[in-house]
């Protein structure tokens, strides 16, 4: 997809020494860290040597990312950054950006090599530097390296888009005349599930991100939506209403076979999503009257409501850590964070405003969500640990229903 | 949950061929031009001997033409509901009637919702509506199996613009006669 070249012998080479010598730590469910606001590690560049265009970007575009991580913040002086970037970034005749650096910490050090052609790349190895040494440094995920998907909404119709991580190379391959539903990455960022009536029903849809033909998952008579890839990239869960009554299935994405997993006759589901371990299913069913959030285990079936506030509660994400997001009514809608074990829930948007559709990114940290601004929708980056949310940098539109990828190589 | 019910075999029973009808341009949506070739699409169907009323076969409008010639008056919905409201029956039992009386006329209920909320829930709830229809008109006597639902979800609006009466008139299910 992102057409690279091959990376020298010599930056590989590095690459994997230090891969070796440092082995990334395990990420810890529910860290909290504190004073994420004002405890952001300092950086410096300032002894990084660049060199060219491809240079600029580059160092530009890791500046931005590691302030984005919500770890870090740029030194304004190398005396007294706790981390030093030091090397070089420099373009080589043509269009090609050889990087070699060494990232040095009260803890450890790491070198880190890539050579690519192209300011897309050079971009691309920013994203990859920052999200290395989010792992290597604070062991999360790095948000840098991954892509968003959403919805554009135009007039009566709309078209799937997706673009980078700080909405970079915005793409929009999909527009039709009524509005296609719900994009969702499979886990490795390859191809997306999403719901199109572009055959006249609702059906699902699964594409690769980088073109080509898509070919249909789910087109039964009635409704067919919601298509969410398991972690293992062998299951989609979706909702089909072939049963008489919309209904949460299984797909397997081989042999095509349909598992129901519900059986609520006065009741509908919708906007199912996996846990990380694959095991259960988070989703939305009114059966109970309103529209609220519960979890399923996918193999014994056994389900449970677990959202206890609001009047609605729908469009759950499962994040990385364990923990389930979702789109809360409370007077307006609001993101709430619950936890699904111990039930513990709090709020994570700002007052005065409606907020939809979170999707977790692959850190545990940050939160993707649309927010209403009149008649049309924009999208931002909620913290869970407090910094202020930050609107994605798009042109202007109708942005809805975003989803974050996983980390993408 | 009757978790006895949940050994019930979800079998798909059929695929039904379009091979030989090849891929045509179907309701102008792919006139819009998405740059998209979906190649032969088979619809898929699915059986659940449980309710009886499993939708079946192929979309109706693949081989029909709309009946011009009957119509039915949308049925309106309350908030977050797909209750049929007693003031809204009678247009049910209109659409029965034509069902009487034209045996060969089938029928597709479009669901729809007002803006507010989640696009996919008020997927769901278009759906969900466009089938209670379909289950009243199937206690009237008339075979569901000539009835089939489709959603639309919050996605086409009747009327353009927020507000009560907007919204009122977006929450609807709106009748489809095919010949």
């Amino acid at each position: 997809m992102l057409g690279r070249l091959a990376k020298t012998a010599i930056a590989a080479a590095l690459f994997a020494a230090a891969m070796a010598a440092l082995p990334v730590s395990a990420v810890t469910p529910f860290t909290v860290t504190k004073g994420a606001g004002s405890g952001k590690d300092p950086v410096s560049l300032a002894s990084l040597q660049t060199s060219g265009a491809l240079g600029a970007t580059f160092v530009n575009v890791l500046k931005q990312d590691l302030d984005r991580s919500g770890w870090f913040e740029i030194a304004t002086s190398k005396y007294g950054a706790g981390i030093e970037i030091t090397g070089q970034a420099v373009q080589q005749g043509g269009d090609t950006l050889a990087t070699r650096v060494r990232v040095r910490w009260n803890g450890g050090a790491f070198e880190w090599g890539d050579t690519t052609a192209g300011t897309r790349e050079a971009r691309w190895q920013a994203h990859r530097l920052a999200d290395e040494m989010t792992r290597r440094i604070k062991g999360r995920n790095g948000i840098a390296a991954t892509r968003i998907a959403f919805v554009s909404k135009e007039g009566r119709g709309g078209a799937i888009c997706i673009c980078d991580s700080d909405g970079a190379a915005l793409q929009k391959f999909s527009t039709e005349a009524t509005s296609p539903l719900s994009p969702s990455f499979t886990p490795d960022g390859s191809k997306i599930y999403y719901t199109s009536f572009s055959r006249g029903y609702p059906c699902i849809f699964g594409v690769s991100t980088s073109g080509g033909k898509r070919a249909p998952l789910a087109n039964f008579t009635g409704l067919n939506t919601g298509g969410a890839v398991s972690p293992d990239g062998k299951l989609v869960a979706a909702i089909l209403s072939h049963p008489g009554n919309p209904e949460l299935f299984v797909i397997n994405t081989v042999t095509r076979k349909a598992t129901r997993l519900t059986y609520t006759k006065r009741g509908a589901e919708a906007s199912p999503c996996w846990s990380p371990d694959g095991n259960q299913i988070a989703y939305v069913s009114d059966e109970g009257g309103t529209p609220q959030i519960y979890v399923i285990d996918s193999q014994n079936k056994n389900s449970y409501r677990i959202s206890r506030n609001g009047s609605q509660n729908v469009a759950p994400s499962w994040g990385p850590d364990g923990r389930i997001a979702y789109c809360s009514k409370q007077g307006s809608y609001r993101i709430v964070v619950q936890n699904p074990r111990t039930g513990e829930a709090k709020i994570v948007s700002p007052e005065g405003s409606d907020w939809e559709d979170p999707s977790w990114a692959p850190d545990g940290r940050h939160i993707l969500a649309s927010r209403r601004d009149g008649r049309s929708f924009s999208l931002w980056v909620l913290d869970t640990e407090g910094d202020t949310p930050v609107k994605l940098s798009l042109p202007n539109g109708d942005w809805r229903s975003p989803d974050w990828s996983g980390s993408i190589r | 949950m009757n978790t006895t019910t949940l050994k019930i075999a979800v079998t798909l029973v059929a695929v039904a061929t379009l091979a030989t009808t090849g891929c045509r341009s179907r309701k102008g949506n792919n006139a819009a031009g998405n740059g998209y070739d979906d190649g032969d699409m088979t619809f898929q169907t699915l059986t659940d001997d449980e309710t009886g009323l499993a939708l079946t076969g192929e979309p109706f409008d693949l081989n029909r033409t709309p009946a011009t010639d009957v119509a039915v008056q949308p049925v309106y919905f309350g908030y977050d509901s797909f209750q049929l409201p007693a003031e809204e029956v009678a247009k049910i039992q209109q659409a029965a009637d034509i069902l009487r009386q034209y045996p060969s006329y089938v029928l597709i209920i479009e669901g729809h919702c007002d803006e507010r909320g989640s696009n996919e829930y008020n997927l769901s709830l278009g759906e969900q509506r466009a089938l209670a229809v379909r289950n009243y008109i199937g206690g009237l006597g008339i075979d569901p199996q000539r009835i089939q639902s489709r959603s639309f979800g919050e996605e086409r609006p009747a009327v353009m613009g927020s507000g009560e009466e907007a919204w009122r008139l977006n929450r609807r299910g709106e009748f489809a006669f095919y010949r």
